[in-house]
């Protein structure tokens, strides 16, 4: 057993499954842990296959800078539309109502226009899981092989990920329930800013960017989102007061 | 693909201005990295579009119900 492959596989497997980790709670948390359960089984199903399949030479036959662009866009369109949607609520260019209530009419209305299956399985949910599991799978599964054939060492690397993995999924179940408690808006508030930094972050990657201080970007891209946030939302509250104490005046004027 | 299309298509739908911006920002940005070899450049083009897409497509909500209001 060598102990340097071992920890080196364990800690990038670890960091791989820590960004999808952080994707699924948030969407399961939204969308309900049903649809992004099925989404996160159904990509680890077809990366074990495909592992027991082709084995190694899989680094070699799918080429990561496809699934980047296509997965980064995907994100990044989907975050970017809830984060907008998150800041006109705020700011209260949109009304706050009961997301849960939003989110049964956006079902129903996606069941009736064949968005989402008459089972009930929502898409966006069962995509963003599936494709965020499979982008990092592969990169993970990339950097074991990797580490494996460079050490010739295989078994270790193997060892590495898979205790990675268990220390992933005991995180996961563990963070679950407190994520329940945080209020719907302000979740697909986080959802939006995460969705939209991961999804700028591989699209960049896609395109050959040089991201500065490489995957720690994903972070102040988020910090970015989350200042230009604030800042939008405290400029259109100061710019609708005056607008909003008008009409409660002209309310009470005709009572 | 086909996915990657219908989510643009509803975002085009839900505000043009924003996914316009958004792509004139990716656009720029893979043009500059993949043709102009500056993939620094590029990461900044993609972090500032982010930025200028959302507050164009937030900008013009307000503008909107600023005029609905002062009618």
């Amino acid at each position: 057993m060598n102990l340097y492959a071992m920890f080196a596989s364990f800690l990038g497997t670890a960091v791989e499954f820590v960004e999808a980790l952080t994707i699924v709670l948030a969407v399961g948390a939204v969308r309900g842990w049903k649809n992004a359960m099925s989404g996160t089984i159904a990509a680890i199903v077809i990366l074990a296959a495909l592992v027991i399949i082709v084995g190694t030479p899989l680094m070699n036959i799918i080429q990561i800078l496809w699934v980047q662009i296509v997965v980064g866009l995907f994100m990044l369109l989907f975050g970017i539309r809830w984060l907008r949607k998150a800041i006109l609520r705020y700011s209260g260019l949109k009304a706050i109502h009961d997301e849960a209530e939003s989110f049964k009419e956006e079902m129903e209305r996606q069941t009736r226009s064949g968005y989402a299956s008459a089972k009930g399985i929502d898409r966006f949910a069962f995509m963003t899981t599936f494709s965020i599991t499979m982008l990092e799978g592969l990169e993970a599964i990339f950097i074991v092989i990797t580490i494996g054939l460079s050490s010739q060492r295989m078994g270790s690397a193997v060892t590495g990920a898979i205790i990675a993995t268990v220390a992933v999924v005991l995180a996961g179940i563990l963070l679950r329930k407190p994520l329940v408690k945080i209020p719907e808006n302000t979740l697909k508030f986080i959802v939006g800013i995460m969705l939209t930094s991961f999804g700028a972050f591989w699209i960049g990657e896609g395109f050959s960017v040089e991201w500065p201080q490489e995957d720690v970007s994903i972070l102040y891209l988020a910090i970015t989102l989350l200042l230009f946030s604030w800042i939008v939302v405290k400029r259109i509250k100061s710019k609708l007061a005056p607008t909003a104490a008008q009409q409660s005046n002209t309310k009470a004027g005709a009572v | 693909m086909k996915k990657i299309l219908s989510t643009l298509w509803g975002l085009l739908f839900d505000d043009a201005r924003l996914a316009v911006t958004l792509l004139i920002a990716l656009s720029i940005a893979a043009i500059v990295s993949l043709v102009g070899h500056m993939p620094t450049l590029g990461a900044i083009v993609i972090w500032l579009g982010l930025i200028v897409a959302l507050f164009i497509s937030i900008e013009h909500q307000l503008t909107s119900k600023l005029r609905k209001a002062g009618k």
